[in-house]
């Protein structure tokens, strides 16, 4: 049934990626005072498109970008258990202020973290990696 | 035991060693029928071989990098496809898709990526395996000698009229139930009576149904050619993607062996299943359908191929690769897409055609339209004394059959030439797995071009050839067939010892 339903599900008229990169471009050439009307426009851009649904992938994407723009880079940390503010910290001096943190609880890690930087650049220090690495 | 074993596990573990460092990787976005979708892993290339770190599978799951796009890539799951799901990793492997090829693959059925499948255990390391990429360029002009030797398929009409050499690419073509198949499988079989240079076999079976194969490897079983034989199978229960890549492993493990200096023959079968799952592949790639939705690259997909198919140089070992790839037609359609390029590609076709095999000529081989193109210069000085005249007469007997259905009284020289044509039509038929060595098809054309079987009856032209054969065998096998084998020609000793035979034997066979 799930299957059936993951298959029914229309595709995406335009990337999220896409999405972001014009909406960003758009807010930028515009006065203060457009901007909102800027997002407005977007959202019933969305809704005719049909890709409202996917709003959750399209925002991300909006925040990544806006981080790319800054300077920055999206930073995921993912840990096995839930970190404390303390770790959390401590986590978080290694990076700039430009980046954008992400903390994400991932129990498949079975214990250690896993640092993802600009989604493609990955620091494992996980022991599910340590484990694949000794039976692979 | 179970110590024994934990002994083990504690010395892997004590020796791990793990330095985490920066990696690329990608995420998978989309997955379905056998195709992922990711992002991420800007620096992969194409055909990479790439691994998917799924939760649920206990491995990595290797997959085929194929479309490279701006912002994504596609890749193909080689593995069990349900168990990759979206948001797994995906980490670059530096290697293109490679199959480890060995004499120890011999007797073997293996899968496209060189994992035994035939229930007979893993295939023994090798100290002279070797990786051998499946995608791999063809070997340049320069590398390259003309075809001169031939490969006796044990087929009478094949041998004679239409001789593959070794090196050769000759496709075997016709509609469904015509044989082709089993011209391939006798051709294999003949392999086994090769005794001065033996030729290492492949049959790449695509889509086949598992109950097919199985036959196929039980009757080189029983015929003593399994031994020499390597199977690789994509049956039609396996992937597209495991289909697409079938052929290519053929061809590596065939180069293997004449990287070494040996021969080899590789058969395709066939190769409109491997377009079929080509196109089902580009399709689910999104790739843009062309003529009856194949992709703009399938002439590409099967030239790269074939032209694996090579005889090389003294300077380059020697060794050679023909190949041969089957493709069926349908009502006999030869001008469609997938067969009209393959018979470009090749040189030469063995047509096959259903309306001869339900008269009865099997194999049922229109001499005609079959051709090859390296002709006489892949043939025995033997075969080619005696079957030069054979296609000519044929090709006069079937322009005469065709008028004299109009005729109604025909002239002396008209009937007799009709006769000889039946006679030799029913001489060229062949039982399956039956092929005969050279030295045999050379006597037996022999006494059929020279007119020692002109006076006897068509009916019984089959029970002549065995008699004659079980003859020579018991009574002049040195002086006739062992002579011809050891020269490869007829000499003007041999044809008289020949002769005499032949009219000894007429004497016994006529007063039966």
């Amino acid at each position: 049934m799930n299957k059936l339903f993951r298959n029914s599900r229309k595709r995406m008229r335009y990337k999220p990626k896409e999405y972001a990169e014009s909406l960003m471009d758009s807010l930028a050439e515009a006065d203060a005072g457009n901007k909102e009307e800027i997002l407005k426009r977007f959202v019933k851009l969305l809704r005719k498109t049909g890709d409202v649904v996917y709003w959750r992938q399209i925002s991300e994407a909006i925040s990544d970008e806006e981080t790319k723009r800054k300077g920055g880079a999206p930073v995921s940390i993912e840990s096995a258990r839930e970190l404390d503010e303390s770790r959390k910290a401590v986590i978080s001096a290694f990076f700039s202020k430009e980046d954008r943190l992400k903390f994400k609880p991932n129990p498949d890690l079975v214990a250690g973290i896993r640092i993802t930087v600009g989604g493609s650049n990955v620091l494992d220090f996980s022991f599910e990696k340590k484990l694949r690495g000794l039976f692979s | 035991m179970s110590r024994e074993i934990i002994e083990k596990i504690k010395k892997e573990i004590e020796g791990f060693k793990d330095k985490p460092q920066w990696e690329e990787t990608g995420i998978i976005s989309e997955v379905g029928d056998g195709i992922a979708r990711a992002i991420g892993l800007y620096g992969a290339l194409s055909q990479e071989l790439i691994y998917i770190e799924s939760a649920g599978s206990s491995g990595d799951i290797p997959a085929l990098l194929f479309n490279l796009e701006e912002s994504s890539l596609s890749l193909v799951i080689l593995g069990e496809g349900d168990e990759v799901k979206v948001g797994d990793r995906i980490k670059k492997s530096g290697k293109v898709l490679s199959i480890n090829a060995s004499e120890k693959l011999l007797g073997r059925v293996v899968d496209p990526l060189g994992r035994a499948i035939d229930g007979k255990g893993i295939i023994a390391p090798d100290e002279k395996a070797k990786d051998m990429l499946l995608e791999k360029k063809a070997p340049s002009v320069m590398e390259r000698e003309s075809v001169g030797s031939p490969l006796h398929t044990g087929i009478k009409a094949i041998d004679a009229m239409i001789p593959i050499g070794r090196g050769q690419r000759e496709l075997i073509i016709g509609d469904r139930q015509t044989g082709k198949t089993a011209v391939a499988i006798d051709a294999i079989l003949n392999q086994k009576q090769e005794e001065d240079r033996p030729v290492f076999c492949i049959y790449v079976a695509v889509g086949q149904k598992n109950s097919k194969i199985a036959k196929i490897v039980k009757n080189l079983e029983e015929n003593g050619a399994l031994k020499y034989t390597v199977i690789v199978s994509a049956p039609a229960s396996s992937s597209a993607a495991m289909q697409y890549l079938a052929p290519f492993a053929g061809a590596a493990i065939g180069e293997y062996f004449m990287e070494q200096g040996s021969d080899a023959l590789v058969i395709y079968d066939d190769l409109s299943k491997h377009a079929d799952a080509y196109r089902q592949l580009s399709l689910l790639l999104r790739r843009p359908p062309g003529r009856e939705a194949y992709p703009g690259d399938i002439f590409y997909l099967h030239s790269r191929l074939l032209e694996r198919a090579a005889k090389l140089s003294k300077e380059k070992g020697g060794g050679s690769l023909t190949a041969l790839p089957i493709v069926e037609t349908k009502l006999g359609d030869v001008s469609a897409y997938v067969p009209t390029n393959v018979i470009s590609i090749t040189d030469g076709q063995i047509y096959l055609e259903s309306s001869l095999f339900y008269q009865g000529i099997r194999p049922a081989i229109n001499v005609g339209l079959s051709v090859s193109r390296v002709g006489s210069a892949a043939q025995t000085k033997a075969i080619k004394k005696v079957a030069s005249k054979l296609r000519l007469e044929l090709a006069q007997f079937r322009e005469l059959k065709a008028f004299v259905q109009f005729a109604s009284e025909l002239d002396e020289n008209t009937k007799k030439q009709i006769k000889r044509g039946e006679l030799f039509t029913e001489v060229l038929k062949q039982g399956e797995k039956k092929p005969l060595s050279f030295d045999k098809e050379a006597v037996i054309l022999y006494a059929a071009t020279g007119g020692f079987m002109d006076d006897i009856e068509i009916s019984k032209v089959g029970e002549f050839e065995n008699k004659f054969l079980d003859f020579l065998d018991a009574m002049h096998r040195k002086t006739v067939l062992d002579a011809i084998r050891k020269s490869g020609a007829i000499d003007e000793k041999t044809e008289a010892n020949l002769k005499s035979a032949l009219e000894e034997f007429k004497a016994i066979f006529s007063k039966k």
